[in-house]
């Protein structure tokens, strides 16, 4: 018997530890020396604060990593650990980001959950740092360390940054992309003193992802860029501006006024656009139709009511959530379209003869409906004398509907109610989620119908 | 010296440890960033890799092949293929993991890695050293100062099978 794991390498030991918890892996150290020496090289630093005696042992544990120059691939600290003279740990902090940044960290992330006080990082001195590849902070402050247009360094090595619920201002923001010109991934959630978020100039930007606070206007003119996720503030204000975004393939809106011609626009230029994602949009008086997109594939719509006409032909996947029977017309039935999903929440619709009507003449627009799920509440109205009239079928037309998701929690029982959504969806198979007395009044009905 | 070539493909000769030969074509081998570099640096066309047991290198070259066939239409498969691929004793992956290693090949080595991962995964430290047939090193005292300070360590699945 030969001891087979102590002809493992170091670096082999590592990249094993990397793939186990974290706690999983602190415990191989005492399998046995050559393990121990393994984790106390580790290169992936994770740590979580939750204490004063938490800080004492990172303190310990980056020393050490400082006094025996033993280099560092990953570097994480959360913080949970809230505390009114939080900021006397400060000093230490920058101490234990110069460690990492001084053995070569590639990663580095700093993520305050309770910001009290924000941490004050230099980000100067940061991206100095040319071996950073992706930097990731959330809830640190920018702004303290005071600096010029002079300051713009050259972090050629920068390929991600993101940056959640960050105090940084419209001039430290430029300085800090000015200084990494070669950024692939840009991730700006929340942050807080920016009133204009421009994205321009940066030759290899392949994905942005931007969530904005009140009054921050968002541009963006990037030529390579591939995907882009944008959420608005607020769906009354129009405050994005995307220029020159012709190689786009993945474009996800959310929150916000589309302007007239917008969306038809981006859509004819972007001829490599595959996947759109459209959610609580206020698209104005003017309905929308996004039509002659050769490209897209995947096409998702959430709570946005003015979409009106859709004619990709080469669309594989459609969802459409809201709470409103669609008006949506699919001009040429995509050859191609292998799932199409509804998903319809009908919170305050009342639930009579016409409204089932519409649900019948809508589904039967398109050849089929792969799920179509309805949800329905308590508060819904039910007009029962109308919907018995539905027995006799004036509309003679067949929906296809695959599967028929039905959630319905109505106090009382319903039997036309049942027979309504069978006419007017056509399922070929039902799923049903509803209390006890609804099921069983289901069964009875159907048995009824069978005999 | 110039590789020797039959129509347009490139062939060359991996030697195993035990002097066994494998004729492949050369595009395979450039999976391999160290074999990349010295058919590209140094134009030869029998590398000699006496670390590697032949059993191992019958394996690796396996991989090298299903991979180079890899399309979108078979990845299920080629997923299934790297499941049974790992699915060997735990000598033999290691001795896998280690060439791999020293080959680079790099995507093959995080599957490799996370296959040794995925078995000492929940196990206590006494069968993980059973596993992996490890004599502890530490003296009586230090493994009872373990055993205080990180009782939860030798707690876990003291099963030491991994299947």
């Amino acid at each position: 018997r030969t001891a087979t794991a102590e002809i493992l390498p170091e670096c082999l030991i590592h990249k094993i530890l990397s793939y186990l918890e974290y706690e999983e892996a602190a415990k191989m150290s005492i399998l046995s020396k050559t393990w121990l020496q393994a984790w106390l090289t580790h290169p992936n630093l994770l740590f979580r604060l939750y204490s004063e005696q938490d800080v004492k042992i990172i303190d310990q544990i980056l020393e050490r990593y400082g006094d025996t120059k033993t280099p560092i691939y990953m570097f994480e600290c959360s913080i949970y650990y809230r505390r009114y003279d939080f900021g006397k740990f400060f000093p230490l902090i920058d101490t234990w980001l110069t460690v990492a940044l001084n053995n070569g960290v590639k990663y580095l992330a700093y993520r305050d959950y309770l910001r009290s006080p924000s941490y004050p990082l230099s980000i100067v001195r940061t991206l100095a740092a040319k071996s950073l590849r992706e930097l990731d902070l959330e809830g640190c402050d920018l702004m303290r360390v005071s600096l010029s247009t002079s300051n713009v360094i050259n972090c050629n090595s920068l390929r991600k940054l993101s940056l959640h619920d960050v105090h940084l201002d419209d001039k430290m923001f430029q300085i800090l992309f000015a200084s990494c010109p070669l950024i692939v991934n840009i991730v700006i959630h929340h942050c807080v003193g920016l009133t204009e978020i421009e994205v321009r100039n940066l030759q290899k930007v392949k994905s942005v992802s931007i969530k904005t606070k009140k009054n921050q206007c968002v541009t963006i003119q990037a030529p390579t860029l591939e995907y882009l996720s944008y959420n608005g503030f607020s769906k009354e204000s129009s405050m994005l501006d995307i220029v020159e975004c012709w190689s786009l393939k993945s474009l996800e809106l959310s929150c916000e006024r589309i302007s007239d011609g917008f969306l038809e626009h981006l859509i004819f230029r972007s001829q490599f656009l595959e996947s759109l994602i459209l959610n609580s949009l206020s698209i104005g008086l003017e309905s929308i139709n996004l039509c002659g997109s050769q490209s897209i594939k995947f096409l998702k719509i959430l709570a946005c009511e003015g979409i009106r006409e859709i004619d990709a032909p080469n669309l594989v996947t459609l969802e459409y959530m809201g709470s409103q029977i669609p008006k949506l017309k699919l001009a040429k039935e995509s050859s191609q379209l292998k799932h199409s999903k509804l998903f319809l929440y009908c919170r305050n619709n009342i639930l009579n003869n016409a409204w089932f009507c519409e649900l019948k003449k809508f589904l039967s627009n398109s050849t089929s409906w792969s799920e179509v799920t309805l949800k329905f509440y308590q508060r819904n109205e039910i007009n029962r004398k109308e919907l018995q009239l539905l027995a006799n079928p004036q509309l003679n037309i067949y929906p296809q509907v695959d599967v028929l998701d039905v959630e319905i929690y109505l106090t009382r029982e319903c039997p036309a109610f049942l027979d309504a959504l069978l006419w007017s969806c056509h399922p070929t198979k039902l799923n049903l989620s509803s209390t006890y007395q609804m099921i069983t009044c289901f069964i009875d009905h159907l048995l009824y119908w069978k005999n | 010296m110039a590789s020797s070539t039959t129509g347009e493909k490139k062939i060359l000769t991996l030697k195993g440890g035990d002097n066994e030969e494998f004729i492949l074509e050369e595009s395979l081998v450039l999976q391999s960033e160290l074999l990349k570099n010295m058919v590209k640096e140094e134009r030869v066309s029998s590398i000699p890799l006496p670390s590697i047991k032949s059993k191992t290198l019958v394996k690796i070259i396996e991989y090298l092949k299903k991979h180079a066939e890899l399309t979108p239409s078979n990845k299920e498969e080629f997923k299934n293929f790297e499941k049974e691929f790992v699915n060997v004793v735990l000598e033999e992956l290691l001795d896998i993991t280690v060439a791999v290693n020293y080959l680079k090949i790099n995507g093959l080595l995080e599957f490799c890695c996370q296959a040794v991962a995925d078995r000492i995964k929940d196990k206590s430290v006494e069968a993980v050293r059973k596993i992996f047939r490890i004599e502890s090193d530490f003296t009586p005292e230090e493994e009872s100062e373990f055993r205080k300070e990180t009782p939860e360590a030798f707690e876990g699945d003291l099963d030491d099978t991994t299947n």
